[in-house]
């Protein structure tokens, strides 16, 4: 098993380690983390960059995900 | 060394600075809260038993037992799974995050006076209305403090289309971001010194429009008519308004209600709430104010609890009372009043120590809970009887011959 830094700047902004299978495309991974959710709703960056879901993650990769729409208050 | 470089090391020292500070005992909160439990209880047990109370002392110390078992065990567990210790980032790391926003918006602009980070959004446009672009702050102090961020994320429009003084419907007059569902993750953000995040994050915050949150609705952007004013404590912008005779300030529907006593409406900001029966008040019918803690009582919690000796209010949670006769006084009174019996009986008013129900049935040498006297000061000269007293007697008061008698019962 490989890890990577997985970056959810939903909610409370959770940042730590996670497991990947060998092979793991950062759609899948997604698909794992926000099963109701669909990628559009997010920004999503691998190392900083914006990569396609057929990316294959790689060990110590850093993923972040941003949704799209965050409401401000008043 | 090039600015991006100066600039990552900086960060790096302020979020290395902050965890250091954060993590210097080393030890998870919970068990650090329970080894100060621990350690009252043993303070209570040593004093317990130095003033010879036996009850009490085996009454804490089991529990001192119960808090010991409980840390050993919660030791054991977490000696298993180790927290790990907080870590900043490391200068490679934000490095590659500040070029990275350059990549993102173009460039960044440093203010070395204010010590604040800048970008500029592109054109931002809400439901049709065009905003502009945004021009986002990031104070380097943060770093050091994340949760100062809540109150102070500052934005600059560039393009001047206000509505009402706002320059978007989810920041300030003032420029101030209403951060709402990205104040946990700016703040994290902010721990981990992950600069890039900060700005994608508040970029997408500014992007996005909620309508039950917004200063002023995008519906009627710029179309501020002559009744419409903007909440003297949200800032909300509304026509339905209310205004407050008390402070002279107009408000919206959501930010003030009746008082409790007289049913008079009044603003949030002069509406208080009495200490001691949570009522809210208006400023009218704020009695008085507790003499101990400064709260404001109500006009019948205000009559109900004062001081016997001084006749100030007081709160529920301030009254001190004597444990004989339950008579209530203030702090200041009840340290001249409360105090005591020479028996060590303690919490009582003069009064009571006088008429000690103990002090006349106790025994020779016997202190208020039945413990033998330690200290030679209490034993004084009313409790010594010459010879063989019996427990329980004490001399009778020696009657002068030459004492004034009463004449009407001739004592």
């Amino acid at each position: 098993m490989s890890k990577i830094l997985f970056i959810n700047n939903e909610g409370g902004g959770f940042a730590g380690d996670a497991e990947i299978r060998e092979g793991q495309t950062v759609e899948t991974f997604f698909k794992e983390k926000f099963p109701d959710r669909a990628p559009s709703d997010f920004l999503i960056r691998v190392n900083r960059e914006a990569v396609a879901g057929s990316y294959v993650l790689q060990d110590k990769d850093r993923v972040t995900m941003t949704p799209i729409k965050i409401d401000g208050a008043a | 060394m090039n600015l991006s470089l100066r600039l990552a090391t900086r960060i790096n020292d302020f979020v290395e600075q902050r965890v250091a500070t954060t993590h210097v005992l080393g030890l998870p909160s919970r068990l650090h809260t329970r080894l100060q439990s621990c350690m009252i209880l043993h303070s209570k047990t040593r004093k317990a038993r130095e003033k010879g109370l036996a009850v009490a002392e085996k009454i804490v110390h089991k529990q001192l037992i119960a808090d010991v078992s409980r840390l050993k065990r919660q030791l054991d567990v977490s000696s298993l799974n180790p927290p790990e210790p907080d870590k900043a980032p490391g200068v490679r790391d934000i490095y590659a995050d500040i070029k990275a926003v350059e990549a993102e918006f173009g460039e960044y602009k440093w203010d070395h006076v204010r010590g604040t980070l800048s970008v500029t959004t592109d054109p931002i446009t809400l439901k049709e209305v065009p905003l502009g672009p945004f021009r986002i702050h990031l104070s380097l102090e943060h770093f050091q403090n994340p949760s100062a961020s809540d109150g102070s994320t500052y934005v600059d429009a560039i393009n001047s289309n206000f509505s009402n003084g706002h320059p978007h419907p989810h920041v300030s007059e003032g420029g101030h971001v209403c951060l709402g569902d990205a104040i946990h993750s700016i703040r994290k953000t902010l721990e981990d010194g992950r600069v890039l995040d900060y700005f994608i994050i508040l970029k997408q915050l500014l992007n996005s429009y909620d309508a039950n949150g917004a200063y002023t609705p995008l519906e009627s952007w710029g179309q501020e008519g002559e009744g419409s004013i903007s909440c003297g404590d949200c800032g909300y912008d509304t026509s339905d308004y209310f205004y407050c005779e008390h402070c002279d300030c107009a408000y919206c529907d959501e930010c003030y209600g009746s008082c409790e006593s007289c049913e008079e409406l009044v603003c949030d900001t002069c509406r208080t709430r009495c200490r001691s029966c949570d009522n809210s008040l208006c400023p009218g019918c704020n009695a008085d104010n507790c003499k101990d803690c400064g709260r404001p009582l109500c006009f019948a919690c205000a009559q109900k609890v004062g001081c016997d000796n001084c006749s100030s209010a007081l709160c529920e949670d301030c009254v001190q009372k004597c444990v004989g006769c339950s008579t209530p006084y203030c702090k200041s009174c009840a340290s001249t009043e409360i105090g005591d019996c020479k028996c060590e009986k303690p919490g009582q008013c003069s009064g009571c120590r006088e008429n000690c129900d103990f002090c006349e049935v106790r025994k020779p040498g016997e202190s208020y809970l039945g413990q033998p006297k330690e200290h030679p000061e209490f034993e004084d000269a009313e409790t010594e009887v010459f010879g063989a007293p019996t427990p329980g007697f004490l001399p009778e008061p020696v009657v002068q011959e030459n004492e004034e008698k009463c004449d009407t019962c001739t004592a």
